[in-house]
């Protein structure tokens, strides 16, 4: 009798890739059989119980807008306890058992390659994942709803308690917006073009100053230019001489004491390779720094030596011959305006002659913990960081009015919190139309502001912010500011988070396949739990010194590369999920959905090939 | 190797070692054998004399240390071999959690038989091997010894295999599943599939085998056909069928007239099998498969 496949009618090539498919779909049922007939389906309300448990018994700081993420989160953080639980016994007991129980030595004596056996069994544990992770997913929307319900009607007891008691009304934005939709809408977001830019706004722009960059002095804002390529280097380490800056002034009306002063600053910082003269033994940075009144002239004169150990004389500058050197321009007084434009700075060397400086001076923001700074101040001049969207097209709006989250990459802190107010100021650049908005920052939610479509309809829109309050400020990112934009149903963003947790659990599910091949179920466990581990270690190693900053260069190198960025972003998307990237309320894009499933297929892929090679070239009966 | 020689050994040694890659077994040493197109060849052997790791170097589960092995013309472990050959290993192993109709579906998925082909060849190999319908839908982990032999069986023929290695075919087997298995294998032969099976059961393979090889201590110390190997030339034996007393002795006075030296002269007894089975079947029960009747005896070689 003839039992082989009628392929009369079918291609050589078409005839190998069906039979494949027979042999893939054979393998992977048998190991998802298995699983099932374990009982590990049982692992399933088990996880939800755990996550239930712990999500009711976990404190919240605010339930209105905690309780939701922190539900997500938790179930989608078990799912992945779960997926890793699993992967371990993967790589424990199918493979290993086979060769144990020596089933191996009946499968690898038919016509299977070593990569169909690894693949069969990645698609059927993969699938039995899914099926569980799913049950799940179902699960924890359902507990999830339940949820919903009691804070949509909490939002609305407190939505109106607060009216009326709130001086900014603004605050109650986000509030209202749970107790009209609920807590579960999801959204996307579309950051500005550019920003934030650091500026100053002065109740009427002082005269005859076109081109000039103010900072005022109350935010730790400076004008700064580069001078590690100009002569300062090599003119200095031949004699001294000195650097004129030339600034322009601006203190509002009133009375003042003190002369107005400027605080001038010599930056250098230093690679580990360049001489350390003048700086501290392990020092990378020095910072110099002389005050001068500022004459009628407006040039203020800095004596200027090469940098030596020896203390140097008040109120001169030390050059180090090092490749990064800024020359840095601050107000000293809190309401004082200080201003340069190109051609500023003049280094004057006798004996080597006098240079003008052409460069435009660039104006940075202080900063606080690393992170730029927007500083709160009640009267004009003040600090103000502008944003801009570029031509967002109508359509891309969606329906009723569009929402501007402002979010802040520092916690917003005011020493006097009942009074704190903020401004945001919107302004059509094409018509110049414009409308603010006063509001309370505080650092644990982003504020929301609605702009209606009477007001702006799509196009280029600017966002300036504004601090009212002396002693607020707010760290700012170039994504703190950003449109609000329709999202995705809850069930699908919750869907998109599972898949996440899927592609985590098929790479788990790839690797513990891929090393069961060759080693005992001991060995395996052994191999799996250092991986788990070096992942679990890693991540603490990197929030040390040295780690960090090889990681960091490392990334940087990587975002600097073609392809780069992308990679970058989809290798966390894999290894953080679910705290670091999943934010409740953010809909994930189907494209970084689809990404991260290409990527998952390249890393499965190549386990796949490494776990067919070893189990093709193991001697199963041994 | 030709058409006529599916399996061909030269020189084939295997040699297992430890961790740390120090010889510590010579399993099997210099082994050189050639099996003919459609006959059933015997590998016999105390345990450990080598006959499963010369299986398992056919199969190409291990790599030979020295020496090669040709299946069917072909590198074992190939797909290309593996697609025409059928294996029933020592024990069954096979996945415990299917059942015995999702355990041969399973192993019709990998030689790539469509659904309905597949759905047929396990209805007619289950009723082949005489399992009936209400084992075919039970797990594996609750068949008997026998009844997983059985399974095993089906597993080795879903592809209708061209070369069957068997190996330890009876181990475990009740003396009526011995003769079905013994039978089973006889009718194999009739389809012209070559058969290798290894055993130390000399009494399960003599009369199935037509050439046997006995190895001990991983060599080969015998081979040729069993009829040739067990045939005692200095002795004559005649049985025949109503002889009275007289004529018996008259017969043994005649052989001592021709000067031979008279051995034995006495009634011959049935083999214990054969009393086993008989008494079994006709207590009603060890009844294996409605068409028993037809199974051909297993004493072709000729039982005394």
């Amino acid at each position: 009798m003839d039992v082989r496949p009628d392929h009369s009618r079918a291609s050589a090539a078409g005839r190998r890739r069906r039979d494949a498919w027979r042999r893939l779909a054979g393998v992977a049922l048998v190991a998802f059989r298995q699983g099932v007939r374990l009982r590990l389906w049982l692992l399933v309300p088990l996880a939800l119980a755990v996550a239930i448990v712990t999500d009711l018994s976990s404190p919240r700081f605010d339930p209105v807008f905690d309780a939701i993420p922190a539900a997500v989160g938790t179930g989608l953080f078990v799912m992945t306890v779960l997926v890793v639980i699993l992967a371990i016994f993967f790589a424990t007991y199918p493979t290993p058992a086979e060769m144990e129980s020596r089933v191996a030595f009946t499968l690898m004596t038919k016509p299977v390659a070593g990569w169909e056996v690894v693949t069969g069994k990645m698609l059927g544990l993969g699938l039995l994942l899914a099926a569980m992770l799913a049950v799940m997913g179902a699960g924890l929307y359902g507990y999830v709803q339940i949820r919903a319900w009691e804070i949509q009607a909490l939002a609305a007891s407190r939505l109106e308690e607060a009216r009326g008691r709130v001086e900014h009304p603004a605050d109650l934005n986000p509030v209202e917006a749970v107790a009209r939709e609920g807590p579960l809408a999801t959204y996307q977001y579309r950051t500005p073009s550019s920003g934030p830019e650091w500026q100053v706004r002065f109740a009427e722009e002082p005269p005859g100053a076109p081109g000039v960059l103010w900072v005022v002095g109350h935010t730790g804002m400076r004008l700064r230019w580069d001078v590690a390529d100009t002569p300062l280097r090599p003119w200095a380490a031949s004699g001294p001489g000195h650097v004129e800056v030339t600034v322009a002034t601006y203190r509002p009306p009133g009375d003042y004491e003190e002369p107005l002063q400027v605080t001038v600053r010599l930056a250098a910082r230093r690679k580990p390779d360049e001489p350390a003269v003048g700086f501290e033994p392990r020092q990378l940075t020095l910072t110099q720094m002389v005050d001068l009144e500022v004459p009628a002239s407006g040039t203020v004169r800095v004596p200027v030596v090469r940098a030596r150990d020896d203390p140097l004389p008040e109120g001169t500058f030390g050059v180090p011959d090092v490749s990064e050197l800024y020359l840095e321009v601050m107000a000293t007084g809190d309401k004082d305006v200080v201003g340069a434009k190109a051609g500023a700075v003049r280094l004057v060397f006798p004996g080597r002659g006098a240079v003008v400086l052409e460069a435009p001076p660039g104006r940075l923001p202080g900063r606080l913990g690393g992170r730029p700074t927007l500083v709160g101040f009640p009267d004009l001049p003040r600090q103000a960081a502008r944003f801009r969207f570029d031509a967002v097209p109508a359509g891309a709006l969606g329906e009723g009015d569009t929402a501007v989250e402002i979010a802040y990459s520092l916690d917003a802190y005011s020493p006097a919190t009942v009074l704190s107010a903020a401004r945001a100021t919107f302004v059509r650049p094409d018509t110049g139309a414009a409308r603010s908005f006063e509001f309370t920052p505080e650092g644990h939610h982003p504020t929301r502001l609605y702009l209606d479509r009477e007001f702006w309809d799509g196009g280029p829109l600017d966002v300036r912010l504004e601090c009212l309050t002396k002693g607020d400020y707010m760290g700012l990112l170039p994504e703190s500011v950003r449109l609000r934009l329709g999202g995705d149903p809850f069930a699908v963003h919750l869907a998109k988070g599972t898949f996440g947790v899927l592609l985590f659990g098929a790479v788990l599910t790839a690797a513990a396949v891929c090393v069961s091949t060759r080693l005992s179920w001991f060995v395996s466990i052994l191999m799996m739990a250092t991986l788990l581990a070096v992942g679990t270690v890693g991540r603490i190693l990197l929030s040390y010194g040295i780690v960090r900053e090889v990681a960091m260069t490392v990334a940087a190198g990587l975002e600097e590369a073609p392809g780069g960025p992308w990679l970058l972003g989809h290798l966390q998307l894999q290894g953080l999920l679910p705290s670091d990237t999943f934010a409740m309320g953010q809909a994930v894009p189907w494209w970084d959905v689809g990404a991260s499933l290409a990527l998952t297929m390249v890393v499965t892929g190549a386990l796949v090939a490494v776990g067919g090679y070893l189990l093709r070239t193991r001697e199963v009966a041994a | 190797m030709d058409d006529a020689h599916p399996v061909v050994t030269q020189g084939l040694t295997k040699v297992y070692k430890d961790f740390w890659g120090r010889q510590k077994v010579h399993a099997l040493v210099g082994l050189d054998l050639s099996l003919e197109k459609g006959e059933i060849f015997g590998l016999l052997g105390p345990n450990g004399s080598g006959k499963s790791t010369t299986i398992k170097l056919l199969l190409g589960l291990i790599f030979p240390t020295a020496g090669q092995a040709r299946v069917l013309g072909m590198t074992p472990g190939t797909s290309a071999v593996n697609q025409r050959i059928g294996y029933l290993p020592e024990e069954s192993y096979l996945h415990r959690f299917l059942t015995g109709e999702e355990t041969v579906d399973f192993y019709g998925r990998l030689f790539g038989l469509p659904r309905r082909r597949r759905r047929e060849r396990t209805g007619q190999l289950l009723e082949m091997v005489g399992l009936d319908r209400r084992s075919r839908s039970r797990q594996l982990r609750e068949y008997s010894k026998g009844m997983s032999r059985r399974i095993g069986l089906a597993q080795a023929l879903v592809n209708d295999p061209e070369l069957l290695l068997l190996d330890e075919p009876t181990t475990g087997l009740d003396p009526i599943g011995t003769r079905e298995m013994k039978d089973l294998i006889l009718r194999l032969k009739d389809e012209g599939k070559t058969i290798l099976l290894s055993s130390h059961l000399l009494a399960d393979v003599r009369g199935v085998c037509d050439r046997i090889g006995i190895l001990a201590r991983g060599e080969l110390r015998e081979l040729g056909r069993v009829r040739d190997l067990l045939t005692v030339r200095d002795v004559f034996q005649v049985q025949a069928k109503g002889v009275s007393e007289e004529a018996c002795e008259a017969m043994v006075a005649a052989a001592r007239q021709a000067g031979a030296e008279v051995v034995a002269a006495e009634h011959p007894t049935t083999t214990l099998e054969d009393l086993f089975l008989r008494v079994v079947r006709a207590d009603g029960r060890g009844r294996g498969r409605p068409d028993d009747a037809e199974t051909k005896p297993a004493s072709a070689d000729g039982d005394a």
